[in-house]
């Protein structure tokens, strides 16, 4: 394939990078955040995925089989199990405003410069090589594409350039502007995206080569599981073996939480901790897609490259699409391996470069007092400058390393041996956060003796030795003689060197640690870190300073970093915010405790410390006082957690007698409504028996026929009267919930004509035609009869009011269907107007247009019968054209 | 001077039996008795012929009895009839709304016929006299 072609490509690509990061900090300046969400947080999280899992994981499987997946399987448990750790790292970072691994280290054991100097030399150490192979993976996929092998010198290599561009591209985004702290959100939107890219990338070789080359994954093992070599991929036991497998996924895990790079997107860059919550899903869901397709690929490239030993199972993601002249897969399958490679090397390299500015060189420019008086105000210029070359310098490291080291290492051990140097933090680490009595003695004891044995096992041998394993020189043969019965049986140099480095390490750490004392600042340290859930809520805590300090020179040293304006302001928030009064000319201890936490940020703890110092006369602050502060800020913190509990609370329970208070007032309403109704009602008839009583009594004189008319009214009306009465306490009962149903099981047709017979009087007398159909083929359901007989009476006898008298009909009919009973009262009297319809089952709702001639209702008969229907369970439901009539259906459920 | 047979009354109510039992009286006392069954009735009634009394019930189908009160205390410059409400409304707000529009009084239900009779008959002597 065409150089040029490729080399266009990559920069395509990183153009695209480059403009994700330019919005991502586009957005960051508009207080925006892209990357505060779980999904980027994870992706971030994937850089953890090298050019050693895109190309290497395949190359591996020919090696070692299956074990591949160690190195997986450790980050998956730290998600899956460990995140609680990861959570409280990460909590303590934001409270203290870590910027590094080295920093952090040093910030637990009282900010103690020589620990940070180690951790930033042996991540270093680890970092350049790994460094070396990611330049060197882009170099060999960029050859095994054009074909052409990179010359002798490092200007014919097109991996210089490639790193000359990723410098440029880590300067712009690692070191663009000054920042208040150390979080470069549009480097980690770029690094998501690459991991997106290549994921997509190494999914999309994977289904070429499983479904197109092969016919999915059963086909490869038929026809690819033949090499003798390859087989050994699944003897789970043997290769390699239980041991081996345990200590990889050990120190795999530690790795994943320690490594400079993997520190910087899980800790430094984390915007939120919550986020760790779904990416403890998220991350093991990718790591498992990522490596789906591996031993598919293996398989299939061992048995077509086997025997050319010119093709290493490295390459086999290229070199697979490109056996079948698939150039657009090979390319894609380099573009993927090519971001996975620069992700590594950006991150990375933005981290070590923190790590040398802010634990060497800024200290140790601090440690000279002429540099102190001339540049304490300077001091972030320099920081930019030191942090630019120390990127610059961290590339060509990895680049000359490549040039030259790396031949003495083979591809896989690279990384591993890295791991093993990174898993030496851990000890000094954990046993900081979670052990109080961990001291700068202990760690440093640790921490070395753990390198020192890395050193002498790993690095030393490969360089001094042949092919063969034979030393150049007879004395360091013998040298390495003193030590073989450390050799663990069926363990590989890893993890032998895992085991023993970890194992003196803590063994330093903890004995050193119980044997010597902490100075009051470690012990405030460690209280800070160990407790922090307890001192601290998310946006900060109290740190415990004591001294003389000027606020004039304060102001003046946090202006140097984040600008006059922006100093001012941080100061007078934070002074309103405790109450601090700025018109002395000594600081108060909170405001200078509180900048120094700012300076942090931007620097790292040690430098931070060392400024703060050089600029106020400090006194030692003792275990019990700072005890005694802490608890304060504690209690404060507690009180207000309870004073705002207490609030939610109450504003819940005033809410909750407000919705009491509104219902029982709408209650009474009701209430008084309905008396008011039934008053009135009752008034009605009450007031024509009255006159009309009267009538008779003053008018002796009276014809016959008027006084029996008058009396009959009286009559009627008494009637409508206890009707009323019945009516009022029979809804009532309803609507109280008082009425018991007592539900037998009935028979339909016996329903029917009760019905029939207790109504045929009253149509007689208005000679209305009432008939009843029976469709159901139901015989007998559960129901409570005399509300049933009661609900038909109603319903026909209101029909009856509605119809002609001579011409009008009224039908009952029943049906059913599989679940219900379905009654209808259908009529071809006057209707119920359109805008009257949805009140017709409102209590006291009377239609307009009834017949005169017929009794006067209560306006309750339809409110009853809904009751009715509803004990039941049932509906009713209502049809009605002004002119034809009404149907009234109810259906009750069987 | 003008005899109590040449005054109408119109009474106005939706419950026959009511309606029945006050043109019996007011029949009896002379009056030349109109009947509505509801506003819309009383109203079309009044203009029509145009009584001097008027008996309203509040509580009526299509126009309620306040607001055929209004209609003939504003629509009427001379001849302005005398209203009387007898109505199961009785609240004070009630009653004190009936005034506001109008009305020279207000019976609430059940009212006493002899009461009734008496009163109307007052209003009949004014109407008379002037």
């Amino acid at each position: 394939m065409n150089g040029i072609l490729i080399t266009i490509v990559s920069i395509l690509y990183l153009g695209v990078l480059f403009y994700l990061a330019f919005v991502a900090e586009k957005f960051k300046g508009l207080n925006k955040s892209l990357i505060n969400n779980p999904f980027v947080f994870a992706f971030s999280l994937a850089v953890y995925c090298t050019a050693w899992t895109f190309y290497g994981s395949v190359g591996r499987v020919d090696q070692t089989g299956i074990e591949f997946l160690s190195v997986y399987i450790g980050p998956t448990l730290v998600m899956l199990l460990g995140w609680s750790v990861l959570r409280k790292i990460i909590r303590i970072s934001h409270v203290h405003r870590i910027t590094s691994i080295a920093d952090f280290i040093s910030a637990r054991y009282g900010k103690y410069r020589s620990l940070g100097v180690w951790v930033t030399i042996i991540s270093l150490l680890a970092g350049i090589p790994y460094i070396g192979l990611q330049i060197k993976a882009i170099s060999s996929s960029f050859s095994t594409l054009t074909g052409v092998l990179p010359g002798h010198y490092f200007f014919q290599d097109s991996a210089f350039y490639i790193a000359l561009i990723l410098i440029a591209f880590t300067l712009l985004f690692g070191t663009r502007k000054v920042q208040s702290n150390e979080t470069h959100e549009g480097m980690v939107l770029a690094i998501a995206a690459e991991s997106i890219f290549k994921l997509i990338a190494f999914l999309i070789v994977g289904i070429y080569v499983t479904y197109w080359i092969n016919d999915g994954f059963g086909d490869i093992f038929e026809k690819h599981y033949i090499g003798k070599e390859i087989q050994k991929a699944f003897e789970f036991d043997i290769h390699p073996g239980y041991g081996n497998w345990f200590m990889h996924i050990m120190v795999s895990a530690l790795s994943f939480m320690f490594l400079p790079r993997q520190f910087q997107v899980a800790v430094v860059e984390n915007q939120n901790e919550k986020n760790l919550k779904q990416a403890m899903w998220l991350l093991p869901l990718y790591l498992f897609l990522i490596n789906i397709f591996v031993i598919p690929i293996a398989l299939t490239g061992n048995s077509f490259f086997a025997s050319n030993p010119l093709i290493s199972g490295d390459n086999y993601v290229i070199e697979l699409p490109l056996k079948f002249s698939s150039n657009s897969i090979a390319l894609i399958a380099y573009i993927g391996g090519f971001s996975a490679a620069t992700g590594m090397i950006i991150v990375e390299t933005i981290a070590i470069s923190t790590m040398i500015t802010n634990s060497i060189i800024l200290p140790s420019l601090l440690e000279s007092r002429k540099f102190k008086e001339k540049y304490t105000f300077k001091i972030l210029n320099i920081a930019i400058w030191s942090r630019r070359a120390s990127i610059i310098l961290t590339v060509l490291l990895g680049f000359f390393y490549y040039k030259t080291v790396a031949p003495y290492f083979s591809l896989v051990s690279i990384g591993l041996i890295a791991f093993v140097a990174i898993g030496q933090f851990s000890p000094a680490l954990l046993g900081g956060i979670f052990w109080k009595d961990g001291n700068k003695t202990g760690a440093l004891a640790g921490l070395l003796s753990g390198f020192i044995i890395w050193l002498f096992a790993l690095i030393i041998p490969p360089i001094f030795s042949d092919n063969q394993g034979h030393f150049y020189y007879p004395a360091l043969a013998k040298f390495y003689e003193l030590f073989s019965s450390f050799k663990i049986e069926n363990f590989d140099e890893i993890s032998n060197t895992t085991f023993w480095s970890l194992m003196v390490n803590a063994f330093m750490f903890f004995g050193v640690s119980m044997a010597t004392k902490q100075s009051p600042a470690e012990e405030k340290q460690a209280l800070l870190f160990v407790d922090v859930f307890k001192y601290s809520n998310q946006q900060g805590q109290t740190a415990v300073w004591r001294g003389n300090a000027r606020n004039e020179q304060l102001k003046e040293l946090l202006a140097s970093f984040i600008g006059k304006s922006k100093a001012e302001k941080e100061i007078e928030d934070f002074s309103k915010h405790f109450d601090i009064v700025l018109d002395n000319v000594s600081a108060d201890p909170k405001l200078v405790a509180y900048i120094e936490n700012i300076i942090s940020g931007i620097i790292g703890t040690s430098t931070a410390r060392l400024l703060v110092s050089s600029i106020s006369k400090e006194e030692v602050v003792s275990i019990d006082e700072v005890l005694a502060v802490l608890k304060r800020s504690q209690k404060i913190l507690e009180d207000n957690e309870e004073l705002k509990t207490k609030t939610f609370q109450l504003e819940k329970i005033s809410k909750e007698l407000q919705d009491a208070n509104l219902g029982l007032q709408q209650a009474d309403d009701l209430k008084n409504e309905f008396l008011t109704t039934v008053t009135h009602e009752i008034r009605t008839p009450l007031t024509s028996i009255k006159a009309l009583s009267e009538i008779i009594y003053d008018n002796e004189d009276l014809e016959y026929e008027q006084k029996k008319s008058f009396l009959n009214i009286i009559i009627d009306e008494t009637d409508r009267l206890s009707r009323l009465v019945n009516q009022v306490l029979d809804l009532e009962k309803y609507e109280s919930g008082k009425h018991k149903i007592s539900k037998k099981t009935v028979e339909v047709n016996e329903i029917l004509n009760t019905v029939l017979a207790r109504m045929e009087g009253i149509a007689k007398e208005k000679n209305v035609l009432l008939k009843i159909f029976n469709k159901s083929d139901v015989y007998s359901f559960k129901a409570d009869e005399d509300r049933l007989i009661q609900m038909f009476i109603n319903l026909i006898s209101n029909a009856i009011k509605f119809v002609k008298p001579n011409e009008g009909w009224v039908h009952l009919s029943v049906d059913n269907s599989k679940k219900y009973l379905i009654f209808s009262v259908e009529d071809n009297g006057v209707g119920i107007p359109v805008e009257t319809q949805s009140r017709i089952f409102e209590k006291f709702f009377q239609a307009e247009n009834q017949d005169q001639s017929s009794e006067k209702g209560s306006g309750l008969g339809l409110s009853i019968t809904k009751k009715i229907v509803e004990i039941h369970k049932g509906n009713i439901h209502l049809e009605s054209v002004p002119g034809k009539g009404t149907k009234i259906m109810v259906s009750l459920p069987l | 001077m003008i005899n109590r047979n040449e005054l109408k009354v119109l009474i106005a109510d939706d419950e026959p039996s009511i309606l029945m039992s006050l043109e019996f009286l007011f029949k009896k006392e002379g009056y030349k008795v109109l009947i509505a069954r509801d506003g819309q009735e009383a109203i079309d009634l009044f203009d029509k012929e145009q009584p001097s009394i008027l008996i309203l019930d509040i509580m009526m189908p299509k126009i309620d009895g306040y607001n055929v009160c209004s209609y003939v205390k504003t629509n009427y410059k001379f001849n302005i009839p005398k209203v009387v409400f007898l109505s199961a409304k009785n609240k004070e707000s009630e009653i004190e709304h009936g005034y506001e529009l109008g009305a020279d009084l207000y019976i609430p239900k059940p009212f006493s016929t002899r009461d009734i009779t008496k009163k109307v008959n007052l209003i009949a002597t004014d109407l008379i006299k002037n």
